[in-house]
């Protein structure tokens, strides 16, 4: 005789407890640290730390050891936790003109002030698996400049501002705050604030195949990287009881700029304009793609017609969140017998229905 | 009680946090059930010409995002520096802006349209109206009917102007637009949305 | 706090009942996190909205929605209503396909009994605040409860419109002739509105609105009803709300009148023959057995009918059977 199935609580218990373990994999093998992981995994750190939108080390890398390096998981947690922090204060804009470079490239100019500054890239290296990295390979020497890079290194946009040949950056008049999307929910037609907010967060995935199908012709025509800069950039706070700012540390960023196709008309000379990424940590490829999104996203400002799911405000702001994306995708695996059963009983009607139409019509025909 | 705005800073709620949420399921269940007065005790006093539920109110609902009015029969020095320490609320400069409003003396005319009426495409940006009068009683008065209401129910408010009732209908005739109001007495509140159909003839007189 | 509080286990050696008696000792808040997780501003925020939801009956509220520590899709919209209303005093109930032993309604019951240490109840009677996903209870609701409803589309037009720019200015605009045209497009193809949950439904004659994808053997319990009825898009970001004593109508036509599912067969394990039946194939052969979705609603009916079967002789043996069946 059918029993109705009890004890779901235990069911989850066990479920934990199996995930648990999986976590730790074998007890022979050493237990990962975050020192490690913040060392020797940076790149999954600072994905991470995009995607939880909190800029924090050692939390992403014990949200990467938690999840069991489901970076997606991870960001997650990291979100998860963002809830539950107060909001103390908000920060003056940071200025990455004045950063503490380590690597700084441009595609626009063979070579400008301050040089081209490779820095530690993937970029030049051949693809090939390095059986030497299966043992501890040591410490790998490295002959260090005699005297750092320049500090205040000009931009190459501001560089081609001076002569009139990029577009101004579009300041908001008033003064007033940027949107929060943390705090308040997203209404579309969304301004440039809430668009690069939104960005910032997105999957790396999703942005890369959406800058990729803007250059294959989905989209407006080839960008060029203006700069690249990535390093160290200082947080500033003015608190409201001392009247002055004062920095609170640092973080390092990762900047794209990149320079567009020019417009132009009758009473506008043309002149190139821009695409902009920025990113927690060393995430150039996110920057770069966004900076090739924002660019598209532009269409509506710069009079172009939207043509490309890159240009797609709606498609592309409300896809991009893949905490969102994932627990939608993932809830699909949530029990759904009861809207099943409400289908179940309408088809079958119908069927029904249909079948006593044809023995009606045909009573000497045999139903197939 | 008059309390000079020379005594100290007085006290919002001793537990916020269950506080609040007492006072909100109160609030819930007067916008979930129009015209029903709606006791509410045990709260704190704050200063003149505050009673305790419109500073209750306060307490719950208003923060930094919620930019708030209030009408001269309703302000004070002691007023203002209470919610600036207790809510951090900003102070709409014009009627037209306020997120909350709060009419200390119910006598004077509402003049609902002056407040924000929400767009059609989002009609929930109206604002949320706080009048002070001097009584709330369900026995006799208005009747009014609508969502949240089973049949009917009849809402008699003292020291209310007497052209509130008909301000209210046409208020309420712009639905989905439109503001929501709260009656609060010195121990009662009782919800008014722009859903309530006031029934009885616009501007009958009700005794006081 | 015990060990076993701060850790958040459980005695695997206790009952599902014994966990839930001593619920307010062994779960009392985690540390560290506010009352009911939300800080107070996030509350704050959502009370304001349930306010003006409740003012503007079906109209979905935008708010400024937080991750949970639960997944978008997984009812976090329902979790944010639920925790900014929830106080000390109530009773919470929380089911998933009607049936309060469902892993996600384990999950979620769970969730706040860790983060308030309210009183849960699997009896629908004893609650006031009832948490669902994809039902309401068979048991009529009363004045003094509160439906939370997890919705994963708000969007009633979604499927006709994907653009919220385009669906939000219908709603402003009572333009609902496409809805009405894509229900007359079923009756050609069909013969009837082919809609079996997530029905729309225009509620105090002016906002269409999706009940969320309750079955719409469902859809009449919510005109009308005494209980206020909550409704949360996490991921989407909405709250929208129904007051208790409102018209909800269900989209039909005067030649085509809505109508419910029924089943040519009772529930097998109490009998009953008015409530929504679950599909249960039990063997290989496909044999399959149809029983109450609202697990409360057939403990109770087979309670009452074992207490009259014990004080009639004659139907001893009957009773005797269905306890035999019954978990």
């Amino acid at each position: 005789m059918y029993v109705a199935v009890k004890g779901g609580e235990k069911a989850i218990e066990s479920a934990h407890a199996l995930l648990a373990e999986k976590r730790r994999g074998d007890p022979a093998v050493p237990d990962l640290s975050l020192e490690q992981i913040q060392e020797q995994l940076s790149f999954a750190v600072d994905r991470v730390m995009n995607e939880g939108s909190i800029y924090d080390r050692e939390l992403a890398a014990l949200a990467i050891k938690q999840a069991q390096g489901d970076l997606v998981e991870a960001a997650f947690l990291l979100r998860a936790y963002r809830t539950t922090l107060p909001r103390l204060a908000t920060t003056e804009p940071i200025d990455t003109s004045s950063m503490t470079i380590r690597r700084r490239i441009s595609a626009t100019f063979k070579d400008l002030p301050g040089g081209q500054i490779l820095g530690p890239t993937f970029d030049y290296t051949h693809r090939l698996l390095d059986f030497d990295l299966v043992n501890d390979s040591g410490t790998v020497p490295v002959n260090h400049a005699n005297a750092p890079v320049e500090s205040a290194m000009s931009k190459v946009v501001e560089l081609l501002d001076r002569e009139g040949l990029i577009e101004k950056e579009p300041a908001q008049e008033d003064g007033s705050m940027p949107a929060d999307i943390t705090r308040q929910p997203l209404t579309l037609p969304g301004e440039r604030d809430v668009r690069l907010q939104c960005l910032a967060r997105a999957d790396e995935g999703f942005l890369l195949a959406l800058g990729y199908s803007s250059q294959r012709g989905f989209g407006t025509a080839h960008p060029f990287v203006g700069e690249i800069r990535m390093g160290e950039t200082a947080v500033v706070i003015t608190p409201q009881e001392l009247g002055f700012p004062i920095e609170i540390g640092e973080i390092t960023v990762t900047e794209c700029e990149m320079v567009n196709h020019f417009k132009g008309s009758k009473d506008h000379p043309p002149q190139f304009t821009r695409g902009y990424g920025l990113t927690f940590g060393y995430c150039e490829r996110k920057a770069m793609a966004m900076a090739v999104v924002d660019r598209a996203l532009r269409c509506r400002e710069l009079d172009e017609e939207v043509k490309a799911p890159a240009q797609d405000e709606e498609f592309v702001l409300m896809h991009g969140d893949n905490v969102e994306a994932s627990g939608f995708l993932q809830h699909l695996k949530l029990p759904h017998h009861v809207d099943f059963q409400a289908d179940l009983v309408m088809v079958r009607q119908m069927r029904a229905e249909t079948a006593g139409q044809d023995v009606g019509a045909d009573s000497g025909k045999q139903k197939p | 009680m008059a309390i000079s705005s020379e005594d100290g800073l007085l006290p919002g709620f001793a537990d916020p946090v269950q506080e609040s949420t007492r006072v909100f399921r109160v609030l819930m269940n007067a916008i979930a059930h129009p015209g029903r007065v709606y006791e509410l005790s045990a709260l704190p006093q704050p200063p003149a010409p505050f009673y305790p539920a419109t500073g209750a109110i306060c307490l719950t609902l208003l923060d930094l995002d919620t930019p708030l009015w209030i009408d001269p029969s309703g302000s004070s020095e002691a007023i203002l520096a209470y919610l600036r320490f207790h809510c951090g609320s900003p102070m709409a400069a014009d009627p037209g802006e306020a997120a909350y409003a709060i009419l200390g003396d119910g006598h004077a005319t509402p003049e609902l349209s002056r407040f924000c009426q929400g767009d059609p495409s989002y009609p929930d940006q109206s604002a949320t109206v706080i009048i002070q009068v001097e009584s709330l009683s369900n026995l006799q008065g208005t009747r009014l009917k609508g969502p949240g209401i089973e049949s009917e129910i009849r809402l008699h408010a003292t020291g209310i102007n007497r052209a509130f009732w008909t301000e209210l209908k046409q208020n309420n005739e712009q639905f989905p637009l439109g503001v929501d109001v709260l009656l609060v007495s010195p121990a009662a509140i009782c919800g008014l949305p722009r859903t309530v159909e006031v029934l009885s003839g616009a501007g009958e007189r009700t005794n006081p | 706090m015990s060990e076993e509080e701060q850790t958040g286990t459980q005695n695997p050696e206790g009952s599902e009942k014994a966990a839930e008696a001593s619920a307010s000792n062994r779960f009392g808040p985690v540390r560290g996190y506010n009352f009911a997780y939300l800080d107070e501003q996030t509350k704050r925020m959502i009370r304001r909205v349930i306010l003006k939801a409740i003012a503007i009956p079906g109209y979905q509220v935008p708010f400024g929605g937080r991750e949970m520590p639960l997944a978008y899709g997984w009812g976090t919209g329902g979790i944010q209503i639920t925790a900014s209303i929830i106080g000390p005093g109530d009773v919470l109930k929380v089911i998933d396909q009607g049936s309060d032993d469902t892993t996600n309604a384990v999950s979620i019951r769970q969730f706040f009994r860790r983060t308030t240490g309210v009183k849960t109840t699997e009896k629908t009677v004893e609650a006031t605040i009832i948490q669902t996903r994809h039902r309401i209870p068979e048991t009529p609701l009363s004045a003094d409860q509160i439906m939370v409803y997890q919705v994963p589309i708000p969007e009633p037009l979604r499927w006709l419109e994907p653009r919220e720019v385009e669906t939000r200015k219908m709603h402003a605009l009572e333009e609902y002739g496409s809805m009405h045209v894509k229900l007359y497009e079923d009756i050609t193809r069909h013969g009837r509105i082919a809609i079996g949950w997530n029905y729309p439904v225009l509620v105090n004659h002016r906002y269409v609105m999706s009940p969320s994808p309750i079955p719409k053997f469902d859809n009449p319990k919510m005109d009308r009803s005494p209980a206020l009825q909550l409704f949360g898009a996490g991921r989407e970001k909405r709250i929208y709300a129904v007051p208790p004593h409102t018209t909800v109508k269900s989209l039909d036509f005067e030649d085509h009148p809505f109508q419910v599912e029924r089943w040519d067969r009772c529930c097998g394990l109490c009998g009953a023959d008015d409530s929504f039946l679950d599909e249960i194939i039990v063997d290989d052969q496909g044999t399959r057995l149809f029983v109450c979705s609202d697990t409360d609603y057939c403990s109770q009916r087979r309670t009452e009918q074992a207490a009259k079967d014990r004080e009639s002789p004659e139907s001893a043996a009957l009773a005797d059977r269905l306890q035999e069946m019954a978990p």
